[in-house]
């Protein structure tokens, strides 16, 4: 089956800022954990997809076709959720349907206001109005109401408190049960991937860093922290990155059962979490970045 | 000399539809505490009113030994403190802060400033509207963190920065704990930052204390019990704080694991609680759970 | 308090320059729109102007809450009420006086025809000053800049309302007479007072009513909630 998403290549230059070769692939059905630092190019990223950005080279396939070959009736079934102010802040809730309905084909009125009271959210309130958290469950009403297949969400979590974020988290997983549905989840915080998230994809300095399995990164992946001996005991182990800070140096390496057999007690090893991953994946202990 | 640098008595604050009601904690010197609930629960209100930016309906609060009305502009001196939302000019830049409020401290020192400034990535001289929210943040906190002071109370610091960021944000602040006996408050819903460097957690939901615990109970102590429909029953007479049920089964998150382990034995999975998973367990679980 | 004072100075420097550099440009040009303009109108006007400066400042602090920042900062409540006092007066002062300065020398160099005594005027432009800011400064201790708009707002619906009811209701009788019964009781204090008297009245009256003022204002402000 086709991927839902599917970039090759894909580079854009713009001003200071670059992208550059940006490949990764979303296998349909699953949430895709999409992750780097604030300007690594996560936003331009969703913007090409979405098309409102144009790449300087490469392809951008959804669901199998070219993003522009058949932009309108794609982009019917891409949901894009964010909390961004948009045009229509001064409307009420519940006359969203209305407006944003007309420009889908697949708009099902009926879905979008069973969404909004299973959301709690307050039909007549403006949406301008709303609190971040229920600006970004309207959206994803508003995205879901038009049969969305692929949703992308931009940092849809920031600012929400745990519990909010949690049920939000929930509800991510059980749309995907179905097997139609496919997530794009940009982030920063990472234990939310950690949850639900299928796969992941590192994106650090315009290019693709890390792309696989979250779960093998937790499994698999490990961190040691302890004094400045450890560097000189790494021969031979998978290391993935190191870093120095205040309290030591902590090492990233792909394999946890050889980092426990090499250090024993003598270090700490444990499990890696993304964050680990995240800050530690192609760091040189001098703080520089492996290109 | 006393032996909290923050003490909250009893406080009390109304507002139409929200009150806050008889909240009390402490945070010992030298420690760091979270504060965590969801959005609504009264943590900023809490930190206005350590600030006195709004007034008491009741109660005493207490830093460094001082009343925090009576002493304001001595008990403020020692304080650094950053909001979730930005209270600067946008056309000032980073030095004119530094020039403007420099001198209200006694602690103030420009070169630690203007090396926070540097380490921080902040330009000196370039206006504040140009820069992001995520800098901007950044901003406060090299003010903050400027004049040596004491506490360091901080609403949502950490909102809309990069996980690089918050990550060096917290070794800063590990290491100025470490060194100088300084205290934080640190109020936040990212609680993954406070699992590496709180030593307290306060819970505040609707306006009222839920607990105030070392972080390390709630993380050695506490769990999460999976089990089946028959798991309240199972559980009866252990400390029980939230029961979710869903298609998966019954979970349910107790005050003593260990406990919980031996009564269960091997009919359960019990795994360590997050942060979350409390905040998440006390706000939405059943609390009621005698055995239906 | 003067710590107060100068923060504010350094962060709002550029707002008050722009001020500063239109006003007294504006100062000249209203010179040249009248002839034979009495120098007391000149100081009042100037003075109306000098006190826009300080209550302009008041829409940035609207703008970026930043009363939140100084009520952090290790000060009471009544000290940030005495350094808005001092400063509102100093840069009220101050730009009155610039602009005068502006228009007299413009005047110095063959512009307009200003007429009168210019130690009166000082007097009525202090006086001026002193009216407007202790009317206003509880107000926008309270609301802000958005009180200071709702006043203005309401004293202009009151010109209105004067001026619809005059030509409605004919009460220009009434108007006039409340009017002249003020010119008049200010006259007859005139009277009994002496010229000297009745200046030095004027200054007592001015100074009292900001005491009260700056009582009220703190009053408010230790109970405004940010």
């Amino acid at each position: 089956m086709d991927a839902a998403l599917e970039l090759a290549g894909v580079a854009k230059s713009w001003g200071e800022f670059v992208l550059r070769d940006v490949s990764f692939r979303l296998p349909p059905g699953y949430i895709t954990g999409l992750v780097g630092p604030n300007g690594a190019g996560k936003t331009t990223l969703v913007k090409i997809v979405l098309d409102l950005v144009r790449a300087d080279t490469g392809q951008v396939r959804v669901f199998g076709q070219d993003h522009r070959s058949n932009g309108a009736s794609l982009r019917s079934r891409i949901g894009f959720v964010h909390d961004r102010p948009t045009c229509y802040e001064h409307l009420p809730v519940e006359q969203l349907g209305s407006l944003v309905g007309s420009f889908y084909a697949t708009w099902d009125e009926g879905a979008f206001r069973d969404l909004v009271r299973e959301f709690e959210l307050p039909r007549r309130r403006r949406v301008k109005a709303l609190s971040r958290g229920m600006k970004v469950k309207l959206a994803l009403a508003l995205a879901l109401s038009h049969g969305a297949e692929l949703l992308v969400l931009d940092e849809p979590t920031t600012g929400l408190d745990p519990v909010f974020r949690r049920e939000l988290l929930e509800r991510l997983s059980g749309l995907i049960s179905d097997g139609r549905t496919s997530v794009l989840f940009s982030t920063q915080i990472l234990s939310d991937l950690e949850r639900i998230a299928d796969f992941v994809v590192i994106l650090r300095q315009g290019e693709v860093q890390y792309e696989g399995v979250k779960d093998d990164l937790l499994d698999r992946w490990a961190v040691v922290r302890g004094g400045p001996e450890v560097t000189s005991e790494l021969e031979g182990l998978p290391v993935r990155g190191q870093r120095q800070t205040r309290m030591g140096i902590e090492v990233l390496v792909e394999d946890v059962d050889a980092a426990r057999r090499r250090f024993g007690e003598r270090a700490v090893v444990e499990r890696a979490t993304l964050d680990d991953v995240f800050l530690l994946l192609g760091a040189e202990r001098d703080g520089g970045r492996a290109s | 000399m006393s032996e909290n640098a923050l003490e909250i008595r009893g406080l009390c604050k109304g507002y139409p539809g929200f009150a806050l009601k008889d909240v009390s904690f402490a945070i010992p010197r030298g420690y760091v505490m979270g504060l965590i609930g969801p959005n609504g629960a009264g943590k900023t209100t809490i930190v206005k009113l350590i600030m006195n930016l709004v007034s008491r309906g009741a109660g005493e609060v207490e830093i460094f030994g001082l009343d925090s009305l009576e002493h304001e502009a001595e008990v403020k001196s020692r304080i650094g403190f950053v909001y979730d939302e930005a209270c600067f000019p946008l056309d000032a830049t980073p030095r004119d802060l530094g020039r403007a409020i420099g001198p209200f401290y006694p602690g103030w020192s420009n070169e630690r400033y203007r090396g926070l400034l540097g380490e921080f990535d902040l330009p000196e001289s370039g206006k504040l509207k140009k820069l992001s929210h995520g800098m901007q943040m950044k901003l406060a906190l090299a003010l903050a963190l400027s004049h040596d002071a004491d506490l360091i109370l901080m609403d949502e610091p950490t909102a809309g920065l990069d996980l690089g960021f918050r990550r060096e944000l917290l070794d800063h602040l590990s290491a100025i704990l470490q060194d100088e006996g300084k205290s934080v408050l640190f109020s936040t819903h990212v609680t993954s930052d406070l699992e590496r460097i709180a030593d307290f957690v306060t819970f505040i939901n609707d306006g009222e204390l839920v607990f105030t615990l070392p972080k390390d109970e709630l993380r050695d102590e506490w769990g999460i019990v999976k089990g089946n429909g028959s798991l309240p029953e199972q559980l009866a007479g252990l400390p029980i704080r939230g029961v979710r049920r869903g298609p998966y089964g019954v979970e349910a998150l107790v005050a003593d694991a260990a406990a919980a382990r031996e009564r269960c034995g091997k009919d359960v999975v019990v795994d360590r609680a997050t942060l979350d998973d409390v905040m998440v367990f006390m706000t939405r679980g059943e609390n009621d759970v005698d055995a239906r | 308090m003067w710590t107060l004072v100068r923060k504010d100075l350094i962060l709002d420097r550029r707002q008050v320059a722009l001020n500063f550099v239109l006003y007294l440009v504006m100062g000249p040009v209203f010179l040249s729109l009248m002839s034979e303009t009495p120098v007391k109108l000149i100081a009042a006007w100037a003075a109306i102007v000098g006190t826009m400066i300080p209550l302009s400042l008041l829409a940035r602090e609207d703008k970026f809450h930043s009363a939140r920042l100084t009520c952090s900062l290790p000060v009471t409540r009544d000290t940030v009420v005495a350094s808005r006092f001092a400063g509102g007066w100093i840069l009220a002062l101050s730009g009155g006086l610039a602009i005068v300065a502006a228009i007299y020398g413009a005047h110095q160099a063959g512009l307009g025809n200003p007429v009168g005594e210019w130690s009166q005027a000082l007097l009525v432009g202090f006086v001026t000053i002193g009216l407007i800011l202790a009317v206003l400064f509880p107000f926008t201790m309270r609301f802000g800049f958005a009180g200071l708009i709702g006043f203005l707002v309401f004293t202009q619906v009151l010109g209105i309302v004067a001026f619809l009811s005059v030509v409605l209701v004919g009460g220009q009788g009434a108007v006039g007479a409340a009017i002249g019964g003020v010119a008049g009781a200010l006259g007859a204090l005139q009277g009994s007072f002496g010229p000297v008297g009745y200046d030095l009245f004027l200054l007592a009256a001015v100074v009292a009513l900001n005491v009260a003022s700056f009582l009220a204002s703190r009053w408010i402000y230790r109970r405004r909630e940010f």
